[in-house]
């Protein structure tokens, strides 16, 4: 990365310039009125009338708000150590350019052509006690099984978790991107040196690559914590609150044309957002030079 | 690249490509196979491939329906904004990504956190620009509020891509005496382009699937995107599964199909533009 | 590249080109001279009004040929409201609006801003129209002397329907408890969803309040927006619940828990459950035309309905109708008054009950409106069933917070159904959750 270049501001801020407007026309306005109206009584459209930090202490005194936030946690911890892992080997596999590997690249991208209302619906079939497939599948080895994946606890955490655990494209794709850029005389020396496939990965492979992994796990943490539809369409962040989540408490809200609350809510996601940002940005080094 | 290797390695890479193939293939195999099933075979045998290719239900839908117009409309419509945004956002995170300057972070934790904009508030104001500009049932309405939608993800997907370009690779490309934005175009963008492809493919599949903001900004039949189509048959009090299904297939296998040929496209342009990454 | 500019450009170009919208500020009239009435509506394509509602339209635009014609435009069942609602806040509404967004925007938007048409001006001078609409209406509608919409003037209760080719009741089921249907079922089931939002099953749990004293009152009392029912741990509704629990462990069907609505209503479509709890708009399901979604031998013509339980019906009575928004110049004004005049007409009305079920109190049904309905063994028992003694209540949704509706309920019942809840910690957790997010 460059360092502070005075003559090369105009141009920087220039480049910026229509990414600062979308974001002026499109997000500005919302987000100023999230964070305003989350300190006051808001019904949407009479005077919001301001009340202090009541929302908030309303809201930490939610008896699915510790869970919701348990959950997220336990969703992220998942995403940081299998989703993003899971995309990352499936990145070297890709490197290594197997035949029919661009078979499985066309293949992986599938589920992101599909919506995630569609998506939520398919595994709403694919995971019915009655008729799914899979249910269908575990009886032909033992005719008992009865679990009603998206509606028993625990079994509905797991259930939502799979409809993303293993839809890992992007950070395979990000991180692939990122290997095929490493100059191939620093895998010449290495071999050269006498480092075997794991040491290269480790020492090598890995560190020049943190960027786009640590791009990952921000990117797969927020969308655990914005994550909506494959709740609200199948699960409902129930049974009880076994998949109880910020987004479901943030409808709720809406629901009860109770705005402050809801965009409270909101508010609290973006600060987890923004810390997961900041702590991932300095945990990887992002904002260092990788060469 | 294939090194000559250890066959075990070669066996688990083929167990990890298999379980990539079927695992992202068997939700939507078994939605099109069900289409083809009625009503009750779904709800019987799920195993049973279906006992005879009906395409009544594709017909219905498409009957009812002026498929090819909206398809049409979703292609141009996603297109479009599609190319725009990312001319856009690429210029965005290239600075975020190679230069350092007063406010970065601040803006990079902004454009990322629009990820987190709870959508109830984006409606209002939404349609109060569209309304304004009078672009309220034209579909360069839509265009212009889709390129406001991947913003977070072209971020994160571009700015890795371009921090991943090492500083000799792009010095050794380096004209000398090259403006800044010329640095950018001949240099960058193109070693930056496999990251292009994957934000432009995301960002085209976000605006292809988009179904909120087209039923919103659109009511005539001429500027009518597919899934706002396809919501006509999912309807509140419908349990028929077999349509449903043919429908799903219908908003599906489109994407698809223009997946598979632009990722040809995407390629033929890398080689043809015959820049060496 | 150069071909990438140029196509920014060129898509710059379109984008700064005024392209014509949807205003109501200019009278548009067609070839025949007739003035356009272009109106936004749900009851389309797939939806279960369409199949009245487009025929409707066609024979309003026949009776009025070269005076006014009514363009229906498509829109999404679940888009319409938000589209109104933005439309309004723009002014520029077109000139037929049915229902209202929702109440707090009516009362803080629409009334204060004086959005709307005061109907009285063309009611006023037809006597006839007026004595059919139903009073506890029009002064639910009625806002400083000036009247937002109107409805129809039909109650078309929801209650249940019944396989009987599986189940026969020995007397109607209205006159039966819930303890004596559960007796008289038998093995046969009945179907319950408590995905989605639940709402089969809050019809049947809506009934078991209305049969308790002071039941009706509650669900009545609760219908007001800054006055939703919060206070679940009332013994009225605990003593529904523990009802509700029992009703749905012992004859529930197998898939009750996850159902989403398709689920239940092809449990009951496939010959397995015998009962179904659903309004009248499902009255079309059973005609002849939908039997290629029937299977396992279901006929719809073996379908009966019948009052609920205890005599029992729901329907809200305080809804919000056709309006005409305040930009809609006069001429055309006029026009869409002829249309809501002409929906409202007596002939029109007893099409609709035909269509749809219900009774119009007010309209003295023609003789051959009688003996057409005679004919539908469903709807004839249908509306035998529902008689002066029979209890018609709000739905629960009508009455408790949007969140409880839309979100709670189904969230916590598969604990009560499992056992995991006891009916008065249901009641104690909705209680909570309705009080977290009261404004």
């Amino acid at each position: 990365m460059k360092k502070l270049e005075r003559r090369n501001l105009p141009w920087i801020y220039l480049f910026l310039l229509p990414t600062i407007l979308i974001f002026a026309l499109f997000y500005c306005w919302p987000i100023i009125q999230v964070v305003g109206t989350s300190f006051t009584r808001w019904n949407g459209f009479s005077r919001p009338a301001f009340i202090g930090i009541d929302n908030y202490t309303r809201l930490f005194n939610m008896s699915s708000f510790m869970v919701a936030l348990r959950n997220i946690a336990l969703w992220s911890l998942i995403a940081m150590t299998f989703h993003v892992w899971f995309g990352v080997l499936v990145a070297l596999v890709f490197f290594k350019q197997p035949p029919g590997w661009k078979i499985a690249r066309a293949a992986f991208m599938v589920p992101m052509v599909i919506s995630s209302a569609a998506w939520a619906m398919i595994y709403r079939f694919i995971f019915n006690n009655e008729f799914g497939i899979l249910n269908n599948i575990i009886r032909i080895f033992n005719p008992d099984f009865n679990v009603n994946w998206f509606f028993q606890s625990p079994a509905s955490f797991w259930a939502i978790t799979f409809t993303w655990l293993f839809y890992a494209v992007i950070i395979s794709l990000v991180v692939l991107a990122d290997l095929m850029a490493i100059p191939s005389e620093i895998h010449e020396a290495a071999r050269i040196d006498g480092a075997g496939g794991w040491q290269t990965l480790r020492m090598i492979d890995m560190p020049l690559c943190r960027f786009s992994i640590g791009t990952s796990i921000i990117m797969s943490i927020t969308s655990r914590i914005s994550m909506f539809e494959a709740i609200a369409l199948t699960s409902r962040g129930g049974p009880g609150n076994t998949t109880m989540s910020l987004s479901i408490i943030l409808v709720r809200g809406i629901s009860d044309r109770n705005f402050g609350v809801a965009n409270a809510t909101a508010v609290v996601m973006f600060v987890m957002g923004i810390a997961v940002l900041l702590i991932i940005n300095r945990l990887f080094r992002m904002n260092e030079s990788v060469y | 690249m294939v090194e000559k290797k250890n066959p075990i390695i070669y066996i688990l890479m083929y167990i990890v490509l298999a379980f990539v193939i079927v695992v992202s293939l068997f939700p939507l195999l078994w939605v099109i196979m069900s289409s083809f099933k009625t009503n009750a075979e779904i709800l019987s045998s799920p195993f049973t491939l279906p006992t005879a290719i009906n395409f009544q239900p594709y017909l219905h839908v498409l009957n009812t329906n002026n498929f090819a117009q909206f398809g049409i409309n979703s292609f141009v419509i996603a297109t479009t904004a599609t190319f725009i945004s990312l001319f856009i956002y690429s210029m965005g995170a290239y600075v975020i990504a190679k230069y350092n300057f007063p406010g970065k972070s601040i803006f990079f934790s902004l454009f990322v956190i629009t990820m987190l904009v709870p959508g109830h508030t984006r409606t209002q104001p939404i349609f109060s620009i569209v309304m304004n500009l009078r672009l309220y049932d034209t579909r360069q309405g839509l265009i212009l509020v889709y390129l406001s939608g991947g913003m977070a993800m072209c971020m994160f997907v571009l700015r890795a891509a371009f921090a991943s370009i090492p500083k000799e690779m792009a010095e050794a490309a380096t004209i000398d005496g090259a403006g800044f934005f010329r640095t950018f175009w001949q240099m960058h963008l193109p070693l930056a382009r496999s990251g292009l492809a994957t934000a432009g493919i995301l960002m085209f599949l976000g605006n292809w699937n988009e179904y909120y903001f087209a039923a919103l900004l659109t009511i005539s039949p001429r500027n009518r995107t597919l899934p706002y189509a396809l919501a006509f048959f999912n309807e509140a009090f419908a349990y028929d599964y077999t349509r449903m299904f043919a429908a799903l297939t219908l908003a599906i296998l489109p994407g698809i199909i223009i997946y598979i040929f632009s990722q040809e496209q995407v390629r033929m342009s890398v080689v043809s533009s015959g820049v060496k990454g | 590249m150069k071909r990438l500019l140029a196509l920014i450009l060129a898509t710059a170009l379109c984008l700064s080109a005024l392209s014509g919208c949807l205003t109501q500020d200019t009278v548009t009239t067609d070839a025949d001279g007739a003035i356009v009435l272009t109106i936004p509506h749900y009851k389309v394509g797939a939806n279960v009004g369409a199949r009245f509602f487009l025929p409707q339209v066609e024979r309003f635009n026949e009776l009025y040929a070269g005076v006014y014609r009514v363009e229906v435009m498509e829109v999404p069942n679940d888009m319409y409201q938000d589209q109104m609602r933005q439309l309004a806040i723009q002014n520029q509404l077109p000139p037929l609006v049915e229902g209202v967004p929702d109440e707090i925007f009516l009362l803080e938007y629409l009334i204060p801003n004086n959005r709307f048409y005061d109907l009285n001006q063309w009611l006023d001078n037809e006597p006839e129209l007026r004595a059919l609409l139903l009073d506890a209406n029009i002064e639910h509608n009625t806002f400083d002397g000036k009247l937002l919409s109107v409805t129809y003037p039909v109650v078309r209760p929801a209650t249940l329907y019944y396989n009987e080719t599986l189940f026969q009741p020995s007397k109607p089921i209205g006159e039966m408890s819930w303890d004596e249907l559960l007796e008289e079922l038998g093995d046969n089931t009945l179907a319950f969803m408590t995905s989605e939002n639940a709402w089969t099953t809050m019809i049947a749990l809506t009934s078991m309040i209305a049969v308790q004293p002071g039941g009706p009152e509650l669900l009545f009392n609760h219908l007001p927006d800054d006055n939703k029912f919060v206070e679940f741990t009332n013994p009225i509704f605990v003593n529904a619940i523990t009802q509700l629990q029992r009703v749905i462990q012992t004859a529930g069907h197998g898939n009750t828990v996850g159902a989403a609505y398709a689920d239940a209503a092809n449990a009951f479509f496939s010959n397995n459950a015998a009962m179904i709890f659903n309004g009248p708009w499902m009255i079309g399901d059973f005609n002849a035309d939908a039997a290629d979604r029937w299977s396992n031998g279901f006929d719809g013509a073996n379908v009966r309905s019948n009052a609920m339980p205890g005599n029992v019906g729901l329907d809200n009575p305080l809804g919000y109708g056709w309006w005409i928004p305040a930009n809609t110049p006069p001429e055309a004004a006029e026009g869409a008054w002829a249309f809501i005049s002409f929906m409202m007409s007596a002939n029109e009305l007893e099409l609709y009950m035909l269509a749809e079920g219900g009774t119009a109190p007010n309209l003295d049904e023609s003789a051959e409106f009688l003996a057409a309905r005679a004919e539908n063994a469903l709807l004839h028992q249908y509306m035998g069933s529902i008689n002066s003694e029979t209890i018609v209540v709000p739905y629960l949704w009508n009455s408790a917070p949007g969140s409880i509706a839309d979100i709670e309920f189904g969230r916590l019942l598969p604990l009560l159904i499992d056992g995991t809840l006891t009916p008065e910690e249901f009641c104690q957790q909705l209680e909570t959750s309705a009080r977290e997010t009261m404004r």
